[in-house]
């Protein structure tokens, strides 16, 4: 039997507990989304029915969350939490601000090119958030690119000739559903994993 | 000469300790989640029938006394329990924002569609709440029972505001019936917390559902 000799003395590593902010982050999502399905699938139809949800529980909780992440350094995680808390954030402003005059725009056709410019910019950015997101687990690049499909189908039913196309919304509201469902399945695993249990599988990465 | 072999290092692992601060921020969280529910309860029973009723106590009280638990329970690396009063205080806000946001017009909506908006508010509410539920049967029978005796009074609520306004004020009622039953549960938590923070001993809160 061959001998071993101890070198150094076991170190010891002392580290400050952590916590996720992954399961407050995706429940606030989750429940920001589920809203939302329900105007676009016509459950209420105005647009400003959503906005309690949105600004006081999804956008500011989103927002909370990314601080939260910062202070981790989880810088991915943070910069994920802060443009969904910018997307729900920047929808109750745009809500709000057509529904009151805020932003000087009275004509309908410049009320619809508003509406078009914004969702327009955010298929853009979502769309390169869901290919920055490869190298994490599949769910993610799915559930962001799912998102991004959502905004794309609402922008063509607002490119429509009498806009908004209300078939259209209602096929993005479904949309909106599905990532729903995925953003429940990953809270469930992250408060699964949080209490002990297992984590649920979220598929491999795309890129390696 | 004769040469020497000296045996191998073996290098020890480092042995990791976590550390957190102490306290437990459920003694702060939780007797103001009880009242807020005090306050819904006794307007859902037609105490005070004007909603606005509650709005000082469940945005200045529970709503930012919960916000305070969340980031505190965050601090102690306590990620359930941020989560669960992160979601309340995202839920108590959001009906304070909904109360002020109806009676002051500030979401545009035609008060046809009022009714409806109260319907979205709670459907997506139980949606949430429900799978909460789920994620808590982990815990100790009692977090799983009052979160799920949460989602009930808002299924109940939902069910009063089916149909044209003004509500069903009878279901109304047996919602605040079921709402003054949680707030009780979470007083029994409170104490039991209080008790252990004392130097006491805890109550007992029942066996966990899934180990």
């Amino acid at each position: 039997m061959q001998e071993t000799r101890e070198a150094v003395p076991q170190p010891l590593v002392v580290q400050a507990a952590t916590a996720d902010p992954a399961v407050l982050g995706l429940a606030v999502f989750v429940l920001g989304s589920i809203v939302l399905g329900l105007n676009l699938v016509d459950y209420v139809t105005p647009g400003g029915s959503v906005l309690a949800i949105i600004s006081a529980g999804t956008g500011l909780f989103l927002l909370l969350v990314t601080l939260w992440c910062t202070r981790l350094s989880q810088t991915y995680l943070a910069a994920v939490f802060g443009i969904f808390s910018a997307f729900w954030l920047t929808y109750s402003a745009l809500l709000l601000g057509l529904g009151h005059n805020w932003y000087g725009i009275t004509e309908v056709e410049d009320i619809v090119d508003t509406i078009r410019a914004f969702l327009i910019a955010w298929s853009i950015i979502l769309f390169f958030l869901t290919v920055s997101a490869l190298r994490l687990p599949v769910a993610f690049p799915i559930l962001f690119g799912m998102i991004d499909l959502a905004v794309v189908i609402v922008t063509v039913a607002w490119l429509a000739d009498s806009p908004p196309n209300t078939d259209l919304l209602k096929v993005g509201g479904y949309v909106v559903f599905a990532f729903a469902a995925l953003g429940a399945y990953a809270f469930l695993g992250a408060a699964s994993a949080s209490l002990g249990g297992r984590g649920f599988p979220l598929g491999s990465p795309l890129v390696k | 000469m004769q040469e020497t072999r000296e045996a191998p290092v073996r290098v020890p692992q480092p042995l990791v300790v976590q550390v957190a601060p102490e306290g437990d921020p459920q003694i702060l969280g939780l007797p103001v989640f009880v009242l807020g529910s005090m306050a819904l309860g006794l307007n859902l029973l037609d105490y005070v029938s004007a909603g606005g009723s509650v709005v000082p106590i469940i945005f200045a009280a529970t709503g930012v006394g919960l916000l305070i638990a969340t980031g505190w329970a965050a601090r102690l690396g306590q990620t359930f329990v941020a989560g669960v009063f992160g979601i309340f205080a995202a839920f108590w806000l959001s009906y304070s924002a909904l109360l002020l946001g109806l009676s002051h017009n500030w979401y545009a909506i035609p008060a046809e569609d009022v009714a409806g908006t109260i319907r979205l508010f709670l459907l997506s509410w139980a949606s949430l709440i429900f799978f909460l539920t789920v994620a808590s049967l982990r815990l100790p029978l009692a977090y799983p029972l009052v979160i799920g005796l949460v989602d009930a009074a808002l299924i109940i609520v939902f069910f009063a505001w089916v149909g044209d306004a003004p509500p069903n004020t009878d279901l109304l009622k047996v919602a605040g019936v079921v709402v003054l039953a949680f707030a009780s549960l979470g007083m029994f938590a409170f104490l039991s917390v209080a008790s252990v923070s004392l130097g006491g001993r805890g109550y007992p809160l029942g066996p966990t559902l899934v180990k």
